[in-house]
């Protein structure tokens, strides 16, 4: 049995007091508890922005790398560490503008990675700027006569990619994020879960109440079956004066490591070192 | 008799130049000889004019000649773009049925090769085999044994009788060449015994071969050339030996798979060219902050922007030098040769773990596509040694990655280690791995970081010195144009004036470099170099006692020869 204050950290904490932030931290870690893992056996790679610190508010090993390269440096590690719980997380502008083509071919791929992109539809760590899925006309750092730009639906975009597994999570609801987040880390192949993550900050629209008001759980709704694409590519598009969170989407489908890998095989990095020998190579250019 | 000679194949893009090439070069390596072949080629996928440069010789040759002894000409626009490169007493084979060039001149030798073809070879499509068996004639070489062997393995797949056809079309075009001109650059013979060690080989396999003897596991790239011929290398063998391979979608996203890679505890390698390497260096820096060991190829072409992409050019020595911001060590590599591509390799790898740091493989279109003779009796490897790599640490979540008391290199943990945890940071950050805003801290890990340049020079190779003993003139070189150099300062001992070769694969950091020559006697160091302000000699002369008192540079897309350095040399 793990305890959740094995993935207590000695590092402090930069957020600040009412951020969203807290409420993924939160449920990540229930969701850690609930899969039994420890600490040593996950790996969490994360971008630059505010989102973007969580690894370092728990106990796990982590490549913190930069902004919007999360996903490639994800698969990396991934692909030598197959055997391990590999978990990635960023903010909005990280996951989507930054590392917008890498979001796409990630889900292309389909190696058995988590992604938790805490949408905050806003910069956080810059201070105050439009990200791709801040709202039209926004007034931010940026676009102080509003924002013109259409926001991007992420979910939208990775039923369309055919992403094996399409989530929406809400800060303010840590036991249901926790639970997306262990079926996400449970499903086999490339997991998104959007978070709804309140910035207290820097977005005064789209605030805790804001969301409070609007989301439902997709649980709720009886007739709801999150295997069918072409219903999922509608409630990925919901957003307004409701918003649906909860499993979106999702189906098995190939994962990358399996076209590599045989069954059963340990991961890259703990194999020994035994290259082949150079000249054996070499000698079939005689 | 002859020594040296040089065959151009010419034709349009898909004609097939390169498989003739093959052929003559296989063949003659076979019977004893060394060969060297480099491709003159446009970006375009059919059509244009495209130029497999062949030189055969009895002694050592990496580098081509601006003139050829034979030109083939597979079509009419290769007469008309390469006639003048054929030397007074030289001959240029074509086929004067198909290809109505203005007067024929002297040393123009008809040889109907589609005719010849379809009559012998029972296939129009034999052409090349027919073109073969010409230059073979010129030759007067007794190499037909050998060509048939190349055949057989080219062919066998497609069945026994295009087998035959092609060596019957050989045949006819040994036998199309009037005796009077047959054998006309009758080459000197050479033991047979003298081809038991050699091989041919291009500079991308013999990095993408180095790179999988020294345990490569993880490769990503994004196709550019001439890098791709290295990451197909890899593609081709990754089952076999246990590689993930992967194309990016971006050169971006493949330096940050390579250094997530890394940081897992495999070797991992991307290679580019100069334009995508432009693309990567944010990655670059992050495996500097990081002190995750990553090997970056670059095989350069000439730039700026997209530039001349299928041509050569030593033009992103400064770029790879400097790419990144901020201060940290790196380590540049260049092979020379074919033959020293693995080891360069080899000890890219072990560099990279042993200090935690990127290292640079810098070769460029030249050495990439160039097909060399290497005797495998000179070919040097050096064993793995991944430096202070730990599958487990005692204790209980105490392990810090940048630990200080280790001294600059700290020992580095594999992640998945039982009861430990493994932080890694592009942020500045504490010996754990944490983020952090201490200013103390800060100079600490800067110093840690940039000041391995120091402990690095003690593993970085002297460079190395052919020649006078008493050389008037040192030529100064430095990767791929290591062929063209030799050959130039033979050439001058040859006429009498003592010269030598300094050469450098081991490129940065600079060893203090230890002259193995008397010094006193040299009136001018000159650096020879394929690009246009002569960013090695730059580099030389900033770190070094050596001054140069002339450079040789070209930049026309086109590599270093001997003539061109020794036209240099005057005037
Ligand atoms: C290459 C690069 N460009 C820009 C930045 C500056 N930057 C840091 S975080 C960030 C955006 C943060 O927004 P988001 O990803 O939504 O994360 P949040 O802070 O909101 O959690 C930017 C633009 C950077 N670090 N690197
Ligand atoms: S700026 Fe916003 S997102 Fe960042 S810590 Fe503060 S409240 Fe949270
Ligand atoms: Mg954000």
């Amino acid at each position: 049995m793990v305890l959740a204050s094995a993935y207590n950290s000695t590092d402090d904490n930069a957020w600040c007091p009412g951020c969203g932030n807290f409420g993924v931290l939160q449920a990540l870690k229930q969701a850690l508890v609930s899969l039994n893992l420890e600490p040593w056996q996950v790996i969490m790679v994360s971008g630059i922005g505010q989102a973007a610190k969580i690894p370092h508010y728990l106990k796990v090993n982590c490549f913190n790398g930069l902004h919007g390269r999360t996903m490639p440096a994800a698969f990396g590690v991934k692909m030598a560490n197959h055997k391990m719980t590999v978990i990635a997380a960023g903010g909005d502008g990280d996951a989507y503008a930054e590392g917008g083509n890498h979001f796409v071919h990630a889900m292309r791929r389909n190696p058995d990675i988590t992604y938790l992109v805490h949408d905050n539809q806003i910069y956080g760590l810059t201070k105050g700027q439009a990200s791709p899925t801040t709202g039209l006309g926004a007034i931010t750092g940026t676009t102080p006569f509003g924002s013109v730009d259409i926001p991007e639906s992420p979910l939208a975009v990775a039923v369309a990619m055919d992403c094996s597994f399409v989530a929406r999570g809400f800060a303010g609801d840590i036991e249901h994020l926790s639970k997306i987040i262990s079926a996400a880390v449970k499903h086999r192949g490339f997991s998104l879960v959007d978070i709804l993550q309140p910035c207290v900050t820097f977005n005064k629209i789209n605030t805790r109440e804001w969301y409070k008001e609007r989301v439902y759980n997709l649980d709720e709704e009886a007739d709801f079956d999150p295997s069918d694409r072409v219903k999922a590519f509608s409630k990925a598009l919901e957003w307004g004066d409701r918003i649906p969170t909860g499993i979106i989407y999702r189906h098995e489908r190939q994962v990358f490591e399996d076209s590599v890998f045989e069954s059963g095989a340990g991961s890259l990095s703990r194999q020994p070192l035994v290259p082949p020998n150079c000249l054996d190579l070499m000698r079939k250019y005689a | 008799m002859t020594k040296d000679i040089t065959v151009g194949i010419s034709g349009a893009a898909g004609m097939g130049m390169q498989s003739i090439s093959f052929t003559l070069a296989k063949s003659f390596l076979r019977a004893g000889y060394n060969v060297f072949v480099w491709q003159d080629v446009m970006s375009r996928i059919r059509g244009g004019n495209n130029t497999s440069i062949i030189r055969i010789s009895t002694s050592p040759v990496n580098s081509i000649k601006e003139e050829f002894d034979i030109l083939v000409a597979l079509d009419l626009l290769a007469i008309k773009r390469n006639a003048l490169k054929v030397k007074a007493d030289g001959f240029l084979i074509y086929d004067g049925e198909k290809q109505r060039a203005e007067e024929p001149k002297a040393g123009w030798i008809s040889v109907p090769f589609e005719k010849l073809a379809a009559e012998a070879g029972g296939d129009k499509i034999m052409i090349n085999s027919v073109a073969t068996g010409a230059v073979l004639a010129l030759l007067g070489a007794d190499v037909i044994t050998e060509c048939e062997g190349v055949i057989d393995e080219l062919f066998s797949k497609k069945g026994a009788e295009v087998v035959s056809g092609n060596i019957k079309a050989v045949k006819a075009g040994i036998a199309a060449v009037t005796p009077g001109v047959s054998g006309k650059f009758m080459l000197a013979p050479t033991l047979k015994i003298n081809s038991k060690n050699k091989i041919l080989i291009n500079g991308s396999d013999a990095l993408g071969l180095g790179a999988v003897s020294a345990g490569l596991k993880f490769y990503s790239g994004y196709p550019m050339s001439p890098a791709t011929s290295i990451m197909e290398y890899v593609a081709a063998k990754a089952r076999e030996y246990g590689i993930v391979l992967e194309q990016a979608e971006d050169e971006i996203a493949a330096i940050n798979m390579a250094i997530g890679a890394g940081y897992s505890g495999v070797r991992a390698m991307t290679c580019t060219s100069g334009g995508g390497f432009a693309l990567m260096i944010e990655g670059v820096s992050l495996a500097g902050m990081t002190e995750t060991p990553v090997v970056i190829g670059i095989s350069q072409r000439p730039g700026p922007a997209t530039g001349f992409p299928t041509r050569t050019e030593q033009g992103d020595l400064n770029m790879v030098l400097f790419a990144g911001h901020g201060d940290f060590a790196r380590v540049v590599l260049a092979p020379a040769t074919a033959a020293d591509g693995p080891l360069i390799m080899n000890r890219a790898f072990n560099l990279a773990e042993k200090y935690q740091v990127p290292v640079f493989v810098l070769s460029d279109q030249y050495y990439n596509d160039s097909s060399f003779s290497v005797d495998l009796a000179e070919v040097r490897v050096e064993p793995v040694n991944r430096g202070g790599v730990l599958a487990e640490f005692p204790g209980s979540y105490n392990y810090k990655r940048y630990d200080l008391s280790a001294g600059r290199v700290s020992p580095r943990l594999i992640p998945g280690a039982k009861n430990q945890v493994v932080y890694a940071d592009s942020d500045e950050h504490t010996e754990e791995g944490h983020i952090t805003e201490s200013a103390e801290l800060r100079v600490k890990m800067v110093d840690k970081r940039a000041g391995k340049l120091a402990e690095i020079v003690s593993d970085m190779d002297q460079p190395v010195y052919f020649g006078s003993e008493k050389p008037e003139t040192v030529l100064v070189s430095w990767g791929s144009s290591f062929g063209a150099v030799k050959e130039a300062a033979d050439l001058l001992n040859a006429s009498g004036k003592p010269a030598g070769l300094l050469h450098f694969t081991n490129i940065w950091p600079l060893p203090e470099i230890k002259l193995k020559f008397n010094e006193s006697a040299v009136k001018r160091f000159i650096c020879a170099e394929n690009n246009y302000s002569g960013q090695f000699a730059d580099l030389l002369e900033k770190n070094t006692k050596l001054r140069f008192s002339r450079r040789i540079l070209r930049y026309d897309g086109h590599p270093l020869t001997a003539e061109y350095i020794v036209g240099g040399l005057e005037g």
